[in-house]
């Protein structure tokens, strides 16, 4: 608002205490003095303010103005405020003034202006009508604030949380064990979305052949892609990515024709107008990277920064991937060690015994036909190698029934424990009727498991309770407890015991508690009942003090 | 008395076994039992078929009147050599006796469905392994009625 400063001045309080009525020079200086304040305020706002008519034509335009658009006054006044508008904005002006015309007000709209050297700049508007004396509306006021600054702000927050929520994401994906093809896709997607990237890639590096595998292609690059070979491209590692994978580097351009550090792209390959790609390392070791090109815009810092940080994160993924593999490959090595070891125990206890039995068959017959027709010396050591083919015997038969728990299992079912009493107490009736023993037994469950092993486990505890008897007739009792998860079975005996020193050892193999001459026995039918009750997912302890009886419990849990 | 009881022993076993100290130990337990008679020996499949259709060197061979079978045999294994002798109509009614080391189920079940007249595992001590034999013996050679030849 162009304006003259009034010359003179007078002093306008020292005549309203007079009061005498104002002259009319004095109500016109006080209207020119009135005018020079507000147009010192207008002159010295920080925000744009203009009028223009209601055809558009710039009338007035202050130094705050000047400050945001770039144009003076003189260079303003009188085009039209068209001058200010970008491309794809056009529509605004006619709208604003159309309102304006019905007298409407427009309140802090928010929006793109074009300074005079052509730099967009975000501004807040507020439109008002201008009105004459008679009250038409003539023209529009435009105050106007430049909120760039603060829209930069509150885009780099956004976007900061736009990171966050991706980084979330990816992370649980990751705890949820997802498998590496899915986190390369979601890592794709969220590198694709943040830098309005349209095609990109993302893929690790074989530790074992040092290729280069993208798991992840945006899936119009395979569509779009004529290269003849695909799988080709990936042995030896090419131009921008390439330099990425070797160099260990990001890699950020907007012009590839450019940079040296292209190589072209091969016939057929979608042409690539803007490149950004940073490697996924494990300390010093490239494990994979992140690829993404042609944003519809130019590619910025904060691009290359979020890529990063999904390269990072990539890294940690594939470091998972591997540990995983790994893990798996030890459980699988294992499993067929384990299964080896078995297969060797069956086959070997199973093939000694034909031999064995012939040496035990031949000694025992030259004791037979022999026994006096030798001299004593003879005599003792044909009963040597009797005894020792006989315990031989036994050994070998233990641990064909000991390989047998895993190697002959039958599948899991219903198993009457009553019968399988029964039928345990009948293979051991020979040895109960000779000790004068008494087997009690309370009322017993149905279990799942299977049949033949339970009732193995209860011969060989029961016939354990005979063996070792102390100088009363072995009482055996066999008692069930139901518990939460499953039942608890427990022998008990009257007989020697067992010392606390060696309740553990007695379920490792061979293990023998007391000597020879004591007790006959190989030392593997606990070790055949723990194997028994793990393989049913139990656990087998003992309860006992030397001399005063012992109480093997086992549990069978449900299932 | 039963005739069939009292009846002499029929005399001639084939036992088909490859292990030349289990024949020894079969014999044996024979000879302590005194029902050993004639136990004609092969010591493989094939040759146990030969000998029962009088083939080649056993042109002259006698008509056994009970075949001890182990499984694990050269050149023709014991399922083999049963399922030929089951649907050979001139040798299916001679009672087979299946005599092995296996006591796989697999076995016994193939075995008695292939026609074995009886399945018995060798048991592991001596004494055992005699009774069996002799048990065996006395059954399918005296106790046990037999078409006549």
């Amino acid at each position: 608002m162009p304006h003259a400063k009034t010359p003179e001045r007078t002093n306008t309080g020292a005549e309203a205490h007079t009061g005498k009525p104002p002259s009319i020079v004095h109500l016109l200086e006080e209207a020119a003095e009135a005018v020079s304040h507000l147009a010192c305020i207008v002159e010295t706002s920080d925000d744009s303010i203009i009028s223009k008519t209601l055809d558009g034509t710039i009338l007035t335009w202050n130094s705050g103005a000047q400050r945001i658009y770039g144009y003076t006054a003189e260079e303003a006044v009188g085009r039209p405020i068209t001058i200010l508008i970008p491309d794809g904005h056009e529509e605004e002006m006619p709208d604003t003034l159309e309102a304006i015309r019905r007298g409407e007000r427009i309140d802090h709209f928010e929006t793109k202006r074009v300074r005079k050297d052509g730099v967009l700049i975000d501004v807040s508007l507020t439109v008002s009508p201008i009105r004459n004396a008679k009250g038409e509306i003539t023209g529009a006021s435009s105050i106007a604030r430049d909120i760039t600054d603060r829209k930069r702000a509150e885009q780099a927050l956004a976007w900061e949380s736009d990171i966050n929520r991706a980084m979330a994401d990816l992370s649980g994906a990751l705890l949820a064990s997802a498998q590496i093809d899915d986190i390369s896709i979601r890592v794709l997607a969220h590198a694709k979305s943040l830098t309005s990237s349209k095609y990109g890639f993302v893929g690790y590096i074989d530790p074992e052949t040092g290729f280069w595998i993208p798991t992840t292609m945006s899936y119009n690059v395979w569509d779009e892609c004529l290269v003849e070979n695909k799988k080709l491209v990936f042995r030896k590692f090419g131009g921008m990515w390439g330099w990425v994978l070797d160099n260990r580097e990001p890699l950020m351009t907007n012009s590839p024709a450019l940079d040296e550090r292209s190589t072209g792209v091969p016939e057929g390959h979608v042409p690539i107008e803007r490149f950004l790609a940073a490697p996924a390392m494990l300390g010093d070791e490239l494990v994979g990277m992140v690829a993404l090109a042609n944003p519809v815009r130019d590619y910025e810092e904060r691009d290359m920064s979020a890529v990063k940080r999904l390269a990072e994160f990539y890294a940690l993924a594939v470091q998972r991937m591997r540990a995983e593999q790994e893990l798996a490959q030890r459980a699988e090595s294992l499993a067929r060690s384990n299964g080896d070891l078995q297969q060797f125990a069956y086959v070997a206890s199973h093939d000694l015994q034909e031999p064995l039995r012939m040496v035990a068959s031949y000694v025992r017959l030259l004791q037979q036909r022999y026994q006096d027709k030798l001299d004593e010396d003879a005599n003792t050591f044909i009963d040597y190698a009797v005894d020792g083919a006989s315990r031989m015997q036994d050994l070998i038969t233990g641990l064909l029934d000991y390989s047998r728990v895993s190697a002959c299992s039958e599948p899991f079912a219903p198993v009457e424990c009553e019968a399988a009493l029964d039928a345990a107490l009948a293979n051991l009736r020979v040895s109960i009727d000779e000790s004068g023993a008494v087997v009690t037994h309370d009322p017993l469950p149905t279990v799942t498991g299977d049949r033949l092993q339970i009732t193995q486990l209860l011969q060989n505890l029961i016939g354990n309770a005979v063996k070792y008897r102390g100088t009363d007739p072995p009482r055996v009792h066999v008692s069930c407890q139901r518990e939460e998860d499953g039942c608890v079975f427990c022998v008990r005996d009257n007989g020697v015991g067992i010392a606390p020193e060696n309740r553990e050892r007695i379920f490792r193999m061979f293990e023998r508690i007391g000597t020879e001459s004591q007790r006959a026995g190989t030392g593997i039918g606990l070790a055949v009942c723990k194997r028994i009750v793990e393989r049913h997912g139990g656990r087998i302890w003992v309860e006992s003090e030397a001399g005063r009886g012992s109480m093997f419990c086992f549990s069978i849990p449900e299932r | 008395m039963d005739e069939a009881i009292c009846a002499k022993p029929r005399d001639v076993m084939l036992i088909v076994e490859d292990s030349a100290s289990d024949v020894r130990l079969i014999k044996e337990c024979l000879r302590e039992s005194g029902t050993l008679g004639e136990a004609s020996v092969v010591d493989d499949g094939a040759a146990a078929m030969a000998f029962l259709r009088r083939q080649g060197a056993y042109a002259d061979a006698p008509r056994p009147a009970l075949i001890l079978l182990d499984l694990n045999l050269p050149k023709m294994n014991g399922r083999e050599v049963l399922a030929q002798v089951k649907s050979d109509a001139d040798l299916k009614r001679i009672p087979v006796v299946i005599l092995t080391s296996s006591d796989a189920d697999e076995d016994v079940v193939t075995c008695y469905e292939l026609g074995a007249n009886c399945y018995v595992t060798k048991p592991i001590g001596l004494d055992e392994f005699a009774r069996v034999i002799r048990s065996l013996a006395a059954f399918w050679l005296t106790v046990a009625r037999l078409p006549e030849e």
